[in-house]
């Protein structure tokens, strides 16, 4: 089984805006973890609408809960361009997304949810923020991310 | 270029995550555990920081952040014999200040030429600069002028290699490999102790070690320091009142003539007794005329501490304990005696909000009591007295983190919390979805914390927060707790 709930999810350039942005996600995530495009969209609109998943540094964390059987999967984006009209906590523009898809009825044990845990415990740390938001692609993202799960 | 040893212990650490012992190091790259130590402050002072990180009871992992940014300077700035020879330099230098050694006498058994010399006086003055102090060059001579505080410090960790992890049980279990002058040192904490009957601990002991090992060397270079005429007169009533610990010192100096069969400086009696006053020695009580004054500054640190954190910490619950600290706190401070404080990180950590509360608290109290600055290490300590009290008696607010999925953002906001509100025990991370359950499973919860609109939250006050747990969301849960 493979244990890494990280991975690579290049957006094609030139969203121009969240709305866009999401669902150039909808489409990857469906495509990665072959699922319904409307389930993944749907489940992404719906917690953006309960309020902003935005943190600090350019990131944001969209996530999705779904009523499907499918891994926890986290997906990291680096967008060429910031999205101007998309802003963090600090009014900086979004170009980092740690988008991450969750199945609704999920053990809070399983190794996948403890290491997601671990994870947004580390974006806590505003050096690790920081380092993770000057990413410039993907796989650079990942390595540090990977890094610093190690040190756990 | 960098020494293979440099490259082979950094690619290790880089490409291994966790802590290691120097046992643990010394056995992959083959060398001796006193290697390792000796070359962990090497690459550290070529990268400018601590990029070797060494944690007492765990050993050294890298700072892989800092190795990213700093990885390429100390892969091509540490010549291993060149920091040799600028730490022999520069140990000569601290042992010898005030006073003045020629250059030529310093670099003599180095066979070096003028610009390498020139090349290690900038180096050291680098080495130097954290501590506050200054290489000084006139004509064919060098010194270092500063503080006696600072060349203490400088001396302690560059030379002696103690620092903030030492430990005096790791020195005397490698004392055997240690210089006579170590050893010799580590004995005398032994017969202050026995003469006392009591016991010096952490860190006060290495404090108080690394005072004898720099006696001994300044008394074999001749170097003589002049008592301060401010502290004269105190001294002398302080030693009235602590009679047994004068007895120390005077055995002390006594053993130390005998060991270098020379005269110890007459004022440096009186040097260790400062030490010796400004340590806190379990089961002995040190006399001082500054008794009142400690235990007004105690009671005055639970004052502005309780105010600041909206605490309500009985005074008689504390004094008398914070008292223990604060009464050999004030002989440092007039003493000008540094304690580190190894736990200052974790501390700061766990008891963010405390330590903060403290350090404000210094700055009072050193103001009202004309005291010199109190450092952040002591504020540590003193934070310490406070978590300990609170761990023991405040009943904590029992709060529940609630986002839509009870893995992401509210585990973010849980480990601010955790950070920042010592006041709050967190029940359990949960999703909107599994919260009547989970509060059936857990009855007693005092708040909710939320990352979205509860539709409905049973009762309890909740508090709305966004998913980066802000300045203006801990101020929302600091007044809902509150009661505001």
């Amino acid at each position: 089984m493979d244990n890494n709930i990280f991975h690579a999810v290049p957006l094609a350039p030139n969203q121009p805006n969240k709305a866009e942005v999401i669902q150039a996600l909808s489409a990857s995530l469906a495509d990665h973890l072959q699922l319904e495009l409307p389930v993944i969209q749907e489940a992404l609109l719906a917690r953006e609408r309960l309020g902003g998943t935005v943190l600090t540094a350019g990131i944001a964390t969209p996530h999705a809960t779904v009523d499907r059987d499918t891994p926890v999967y986290v997906a990291i984006s680096c967008l060429p361009q910031p999205i101007l009209t998309w802003r963090d906590m600090d009014d900086n523009p979004i170009h980092l997304l740690i988008t991450f898809v969750v199945p609704e009825n999920v053990s809070p044990t399983a190794p996948a949810v403890i290491k997601l845990k671990q994870f947004f415990r580390c974006l806590a740390q505003g050096a690790f923020v920081e380092m993770l938001s000057q990413s410039d692609t993907e796989t650079a993202a990942l390595a540090l991310i990977t890094h610093k799960l190690e040190e756990i | 270029m960098t020494d293979q040893k440099t490259r082979d212990l950094l690619t290790y650490l880089s490409t291994n995550s966790g802590f290691f012992t120097s046992k643990e190091l010394a056995e992959v790259l083959n060398v001796s555990p006193k290697t390792i130590q000796r070359l962990v402050p090497k690459i550290n002072a070529a990268a400018g920081d601590l990029l070797v990180v060494s944690e007492k009871g765990r050993g050294y992992r890298l700072n892989y952040e800092l190795y990213l940014l700093r990885r390429d300077r100390v892969m091509t700035t540490n010549d291993s014999s060149a920091y040799d020879r600028q730490l022999g330099v520069l140990r000569e230098l601290l042992l010898t200040s005030p006073n003045s050694v020629r250059i030529d006498r310093l670099f003599d058994q180095y066979y070096v030429g003028e610009s390498v010399i020139q090349g290690d006086e900038r180096k050291i003055e680098t080495i130097l600069k954290p501590y506050q102090l200054k290489l000084i060059r006139e004509h064919r001579f060098l010194r270092i002028a500063g503080q006696e505080k600072d060349i203490r410090d400088a001396l302690m960790e560059l030379i002696l290699k103690v620092d903030k992890e030492s430990d005096l049980l790791t020195m005397q279990a490698g004392a055997d490999q240690s210089s006579a002058d170590v050893r010799f040192a580590l004995t005398q904490m032994t017969v202050a102790e026995k003469m006392l009957k009591a016991i010096m601990p952490y860190p006060y002991n290495v404090n108080f070690f690394g005072h004898i090992y720099i006696l001994l060397n300044r008394t074999r270079r001749g170097v003589k320091l002049s008592l301060r005429n401010e502290i004269a007169g105190q001294l002398t009533t302080d030693i009235a009142k602590n009679p047994e610990i004068y007895s120390v010192c005077v055995q002390i100096v006594t053993n130390i003539e005998n060991y270098l069969h020379a005269t110890v400086a007459s004022d440096e009696v009186y040097y260790l007794f400062e030490y010796l006053i400004s340590s806190r020695i379990s089961n002995f009580g040190i006399e001082s005329a500054e008794k009142d004054t400690a235990m007004q500054i105690s009671r005055r640190y639970v004052e502005l501490v309780n105010a600041e954190l909206h605490l309500s910490i009985p005074q008689t619950a504390m004094v008398t304990e914070l008292n223990r600290h604060v009464l050999p706190m004030l002989n440092r401070l007039k003493n000008s005696i540094r304690l580190s404080n190894a736990l200052l990180n974790e501390i700061e950590m766990e008891y963010g909000k405390l330590l903060a509360g403290v350090t404000h608290a210094n700055l009072v109290i050193a103001t009202e009591f004309k005291l010199p600055p109190i450092s952040k290490d002591e504020a540590g300590f003193i934070t310490l007295y406070f978590a300990k009290y609170m761990e023991m008696h405040q009943d904590k607010t029992r709060i529940l983190i609630i986002c839509t999925t009870g893995i992401g953002t509210s585990e973010l906001i849980a480990a601010k919390i955790q950070k920042e509100l010592p006041n709050v025990t967190i029940v359990d991370v949960v999703s909107n979805l599994n919260l009547e359950a989970q509060l059936n499973r857990t009855p007693n919860v005092d708040l909710l914390i939320s990352t979205i609109p509860l539709k409905n939250s049973f009762g309890l006050p909740s508090v709305l927060v966004s998913a980066v747990f802000t300045k203006q969301d801990k101020e929302k849960v600091q007044r809902v707790m509150n009661g505001d």
